[in-house]
């Protein structure tokens, strides 16, 4: 290549800097290949699509907190956390006819593979390898991709059948209480989804007319959306996926309109107590985030040192990681406290972290691969961390041989 | 496959044929290692791929995917690149040799490796690339005045680090 250069004249560092530009040209000439075809980026393209919407999805990972049933603690003795292989899986569908199954090592629904696995140990069969999901009260919601990138969830009972297939083209989001869901459907409306049992017809849109960047990602109050005196109502909070628009609520009152005070572009978690994780700017190397409380209209922290992921139900503690995303997965992920101060970490040497979710207000459960397997590791807010799930060798890189089901 | 992917992936592979190579060696003199540098290429024309569509001045592609491998380098340490190296989706056909490592280049080449990655970006989009500082300084979104300073401490290196009977200047005289 010839020097170009930008001013005319003498040079004192001329020689050197063509002797550099030589250089180059010889260390690479001889590198003339095209190691990769579109199958090769394609592939990598859909992992790292599938990882931001991971990355952005924190508002129903915090609101994955599940009681842990007395009973499966005392099972699992006085810690109850300790290392332990899953349970074996089973051909029977019905959990219901197991005897005495043993308890998961995990209070929450999860997948292995094409097994779903229930906090008491019982697993069904589901015969399809789902990417994620979400638990709405005693029915699993699994999603599924196919080779084109289109998305689904199947609507699954205690038995593994199917009753429903439907179509999405955002993360699915949970209320708390796994009682309310909401996602994107294919023609703009933003949906939600309860439990019909729990009243009115169990569906409605909360708003309409939205492009398919929109991603929900918290979904506060129900089980139904309808406005009270019908319903319970929600608020769905969503974001419109193009860095700058500053994040939404819609709720069961019609009305949809921002909630942050200054600048935002995104918002990754609100609770039931008021708080929310806030995105307020990117980078091409990070991202500054906040903790806003929406009844003050302020932040209460700020960082741009962490990238916030998810809170924990009281709002005291939140999950984290490095500024910057994108990539097949997060370097580490941490606790902090709402101070800033950081609790406990997991950082695998070898690996990466997949994704997070509160088990309880006092635990974060971590999908992590590392030295070519999958586990699942527990992080407390009292500082400790245990393996969870001892590694599997099932999956790769790219596809977790684990779902922990909050959503996707 | 609707008639518009087809025509859009048509399209991408049509630029893969034709510029491939060139990024793969920028990458590698990026990274300084071939597997790094493959890693690099390949998530950087991942998210090309990704803002296929939001690309529209065709003649801007390339500046594009540059500043994309510069920030996947610059933050390869942020998701554990190492990570991958067991994980490698396709064997290279053969090994990548330095072939050109005698004497001022060797010597060159390896200040140039224990430079800053942010400051190896700048003088292989100067030296290598041959962009002007203001257009380095555009792609990688700083001053035209760092750009100046960052090859300035590179030229700085080299003139130090490099043994004295390499300088070309010494070399020249001795001619």
């Amino acid at each position: 290549m010839n020097k170009s250069s930008d001013s005319q004249g003498e040079d004192p560092d001329e020689s050197w800097e063509s002797e550099m530009s030589r250089e180059f040209d010889h260390r690479v000439r001889d590198l003339n290949e095209a190691p990769f075809s579109l199958d090769h980026v394609k592939g990598r393209a859909m992992t790292i699509k599938r990882n931001r919407r991971l990355a952005v999805a924190g508002g129903m990972l915090a609101a994955a907190a599940v009681i842990v049933p007395v009973a499966v603690i005392s099972a699992q003795g006085i810690d109850g956390r300790t290392d332990r292989d899953l349970p074996p899986a089973t051909s029977n569908p019905s959990p219901t006819e197991a005897v005495d199954p043993p308890s998961s090592a995990l209070a929450l629904d999860y997948l292995e593979g094409k097994t779903w696995v229930r906090p008491d140990g019982s697993v069904v069969e589901l015969g399809v390898k789902y990417d994620n999901g979400t638990m709405l009260g005693a029915t699993l919601l699994a999603v599924r991709s196919d080779d084109e990138g289109n998305r689904t969830i199947d609507v699954i009972d205690q038995t593994g059948d199917v009753t429903e297939t439907i179509p999405l083209v955002s993360d699915l989001v949970v209320n708390a209480d796994h009682t309310t869901v909401a996602y994107l459907e294919p023609d703009g409306d933003l949906m939600t989804l309860w439990d019909p049992n729990a009243g009115d017809e169990g569906r409605v849109a909360i708003e309409t007319g939205l492009t398919s960047d929109v991603t929900p990602t918290a979904v506060v109050g129900g089980p139904s959306c309808y406005e009270a005196p019908k319903g319970d109502g929600c608020t769905v909070y969503f974001n419109h996926g193009d860095g700058e628009t500053p994040p939404q609520a819609a709720d069961s009152h019609g009305i949809t309109d921002q909630f942050v005070n200054g600048p935002a572009i995104g918002v990754e978690d609100v609770t039931e107590v008021g708080v929310a994780l806030v995105q307020k700017s990117y980078s091409d190397t990070g991202s500054c985030n906040g903790i806003y409380d929406l009844r003050q209209g302020a932040y209460l922290w700020e960082t741009c040192n962490f990238f916030l992921l998810d809170l924990n139900r009281p709002a005291t503690h939140t999950a984290a990681t490095h500024p910057y995303l994108d990539g097949i997965g997060n370097g580490w992920v941490a606790i902090l406290d709402t101070a800033g101060n950081e609790v406990v970490r997991v950082d695998p040497a070898g690996g990466y972290t997949g994704r997070q979710v509160w088990e309880d207000d006092d635990s974060l459960l971590v999908t992590v691969y590392d030295q070519g397997a999958w586990s699942v590791w527990r992080l407390n807010t009292d500082g400790t961390k245990e393996q969870a799930l001892s590694g599997s060798q099932a999956g790769s890189d790219m596809y977790p041989a684990y779902a922990l089901l909050a959503g996707s | 496959m609707s008639a518009k992917t087809a025509a859009r992936d048509a399209e991408f592979t049509a630029y893969l044929d034709a510029r491939q190579p060139q990024l793969l060696r920028t990458a590698y003199l990026l990274t300084g290692d071939r597997h790094q540098a493959e890693d690099v290429l390949q998530t950087s024309l991942a998210k090309l791929y990704l803002a296929w569509d939001k690309v529209r001045d065709r003649d801007s592609v390339d500046a594009y995917v540059r500043r994309i491998m510069v920030n996947e380098n610059n933050s390869l340490w942020r998701r554990g690149w190492k990570k991958r190296e067991f994980a490698t989706e396709v064997l290279p056909d053969r090994e990548f040799r330095d072939e050109y490592d005698e004497g001022l280049g060797a010597a060159l080449w390896d200040v140039v490796q224990t430079l800053p990655k942010k400051a190896r970006a700048v003088v292989v989009l100067r030296y290598y690339e041959q962009l002007t500082e203001a257009e380095t300084a555009d792609l990688l979104g700083i001053s035209v005045g760092t750009v100046k300073s960052q090859c300035s401490r590179a030229l700085a290196a080299l003139r130090e680090r490099v043994p004295a009977e390499l300088n070309p200047g010494h070399r020249e005289e001795d001619r």
